[in-house]
């Protein structure tokens, strides 16, 4: 794995922790439709960077 | 500053500049957009992210110092390379400015009034005064203690966003933050936007050290990519934990936030990443030492930041001179020294200390973003001319999303940053009265010294492009500064690199070892060849150790191209090389007929825009 890949594997999973976190800050809050949105937008954003890099990868 | 720079090394140091940013810019930001910064920093995100694109796309393209104005030479003209160079050259005496104007601020831990006028002014001077004085001597940037730097820094900002997140994240508090109209108005919403991208200052970085990356079209677009990426990371969710911490309330009958509030009415708008600390809920020793640890990272980071403010102003002015557009004191080299000198007292010193004298932060943010926006916009423009006028070359790195009309893949990315960072220049213009005048002022006395200079000093066109000669004061005994040397396996070019080292060992020259990959027609030109790329980098290897037993600064790069001897003039010529050394073998008598040398060389020789040194080595023995 290259630096760049790994880095983006990295950056990645930064995003998922922070969207889960927010998710679970909001839940545990008594919900709210912007944390769970912001939240949903981190774990889908870090997970679909890491999905576009091992497509890539596999190309 | 020359060294080998590979992804790692042009993101850590891009993002030590891009992520310095956050330190002041959140509490500028937050003092206009107020509930609505977090969407504000998302829409500069989007544009930063366009921006970015059309930077990856022509710093590939033309691997170079300048940035936009490089851009626009090869895009438009000498005219509009002065105006996107002028723009830069304000944004770097800005940036400057704001970096060290914020050091006090983050050290105030220590020291209570350094958080406001007169102190903060004072230390920001002593911070500029000191930087410029050791660029003046010369001293070296440590690459890797800003690498090392930079991802302390990243990381603690993923840590505060994590604690934030985890401590004070309340989605109800960032919806009643929310005024629509009211707290902030249209108009602050408008100029928000602008403002927000002085968080992406930094962006030039990675392009202005594209000539020392080996393989820029590798190297370039994934430091760009990953600086995205971890800004979004960090702007995205440090304004949310920041209004979060510090939310719109009603203070003096006015709707705003802890975050925005200068220090005098007990905000944090100088120093807004230590506001968050403090509004996390955190408690004794620990608080006090979040705070010191914050404060002192932050302080060293705006130092780094103010130092590489004080690099790109000189070496944007300094590259001006070299084409022309400003007088050649410019590139007047410290006798002793070696260093511009002159470039480095106007340009890093005396007029980031003017602009810092008011001590006004938003005159600053506004200054900022009106020349960083200007220089994005010829930055788009230049990005579409080139697709336009230049469709039918081969692009080793292409952005998207792109859309084909016709013979023109039109990049969409450069047509939206463009429209975008246009209308934010025009929002700045018309909304602030000091920095229209200020700004528009200095865009209008750079445009009258230029076209004076070129009229009648020099008596050339203001459109054409003309390079100074190389030799020029203390550089006169430096005839060859900087050597092209062609480097293939084999004892020529190990012969040919000795000679050159030994020539700049002399002259104190640096060599750009290069080395061409000549990709066959029927193939792409970044298709993947690992065979060829690995020998490639083996030799450019080889040839930084030999110029290290000379102590000779070797750069080695690494070029695509369909045929190595018009690749290496082409090197050359944009390298502004005095010399290029080639390594060749000696005929026997039965090829002589055909030419005494190689045709790489034959037409490197017909064709160069320099003098050309051939190391001719016989079968067996030297030069």
């Amino acid at each position: 794995m290259s630096w760049y890949s790994g880095s983006i594997v990295v950056f990645s999973a930064i995003f998922v922790v922070i969207g889960i976190a927010l998710l679970v800050v909001t839940a545990v809050n008594g919900g709210g439709v912007v944390g769970f949105v912001l939240g949903g937008l981190f774990v889908a954003l870090g997970v679909a960077r890491f999905q576009l890099e091992r497509k890539r990868h596999e190309r | 500053m020359e060294r080998v720079l590979g992804t790692p090394a042009l993101f850590a140091t891009a993002y030590g500049n891009v992520g310095s940013s956050i330190y002041y810019a959140l509490g500028v930001t937050a003092s206009f957009a107020l509930g609505l910064t977090p969407l504000v920093f998302a829409i500069a995100g989007v544009i930063f992210a366009a921006t970015a694109a059309s930077y990856a796309e022509s710093t590939v393209r033309y691997p170079e110092a300048g940035g936009s104005s490089s851009f626009a030479r090869h895009a438009y003209d000498e005219l509009v390379s002065f105006g996107a160079a002028w723009s830069q050259t304000l944004v770097y005496v800005v940036t400057i400015a704001t970096s060290a104007f914020f050091v006090p601020h983050y050290l105030s831990i220590f020291w209570e009034p350094l958080r406001t006028n007169p102190w903060d002014i004072v230390g920001g001077a002593v911070v500029i005064v000191a930087l410029v004085a050791l660029n003046i001597v010369g001293v070296q940037e440590a690459a890797r203690l800003s690498v090392v730097l930079a991802v302390i820094d990243f990381a603690t900002q993923v840590l505060l966003v994590l604690m934030g997140v985890v401590l004070v994240f309340s989605p109800q508090v960032l919806v009643d933050n929310i005024h629509w109209g009211i707290a902030p108005t249209w108009s602050n919403f408008a100029v928000a936007i602008p403002i927000a991208m002085l968080a992406y200052t930094g962006i030039e970085t990675v392009s202005n050290l594209a000539e020392e990356a080996r393989e820029p079209a590798r190297t370039i677009p994934g430091a760009i990519k990953l600086v995205a990426i971890a800004v979004f990371a960090i702007y995205l969710t440090l304004p949310l934990v920041a209004l979060s911490a510090m939310p719109v309330q009603r203070i003096d009958g006015q709707l705003t936030t802890l975050l925005g509030l200068p220090p005098e009415q007990g905000g944090y708008a100088n120093d807004p990443v230590l506001g968050i600390v403090d509004n996390l809920g955190l408690h004794g020793a620990f608080l006090n030492g979040m705070q010191v640890y914050v404060g002192l990272l932050a302080a060293t980071i705006l130092v780094i930041a103010t130092n590489a403010g004080v690099i790109g102003a000189s070496r944007i002015t300094y590259s001006m001179s070299s084409y022309r557009q400003m007088p050649e004191i410019f590139r007047r080299l410290h006798p002793r020294f070696k260093t511009p000198w002159i470039t480095l007292l106007v340009f890093a010193c005396i007029a980031p200390i003017i602009v810092l004298l008011p001590g006004d932060v938003t005159f600053v943010g506004t200054l900022y973003a009106l020349g960083a926006t200007l220089s994005f916009t010829v930055a788009h423009a230049s990005t579409i001319a080139l697709r336009v006028r230049r469709r039918d070359a081969e692009l080793l790195y292409k952005s998207r999303p792109n859309l084909r009309i016709g013979s023109v893949d039109w990049p969409l990315f450069a047509i939206f940053g463009g429209i975008a960072t246009g209308i934010s220049f025009a929002v700045i213009v018309v909304q602030n009265q000091a920095t229209r005048y200020v700004g528009l002022g200095w865009l209008l006395a750079g445009f009258v010294g230029y076209l004076v200079y070129r009229r009648y000093v020099l008596h050339v066109p203001a459109r054409q492009t003309v390079k100074a000669p190389p030799a020029f004061g203390a550089a006169l005994a430096l005839e060859y500064r900087r050597i092209v040397v062609p480097i293939v396996p084999g004892r020529p070019s190990d012969d040919a690199l000795d000679l050159a080292c030994r020539l700049a060992a002399e002259r104190g020259a640096r060599i750009i070892a290069l080395t061409v990959i000549e990709v066959p027609l029927e193939l792409p030109l970044d298709a993947p060849m690992p065979h060829e790329e690995r020998v490639a980098n083996d030799e450019l290897d080889e040839a930084v150790a030999i110029g290290d037993t000379y102590g000779v600064r070797v750069l080695g790069r690494l070029v695509r191209g369909r045929n190595a001897s018009a690749e290496i003039v082409r090197v050359a010529e944009r390298r502004g090389a005095e010399l290029i050394v080639l390594g060749s073998p000696r005929k026997s008598l039965v090829d002589r007929r055909r030419g005494v040398f190689g045709t790489t060389v034959d037409r490197v020789l017909r064709r160069a825009p320099c003098r050309v040194m051939i190391a001719a080595a016989t079968n067996g023995g030297r030069a």
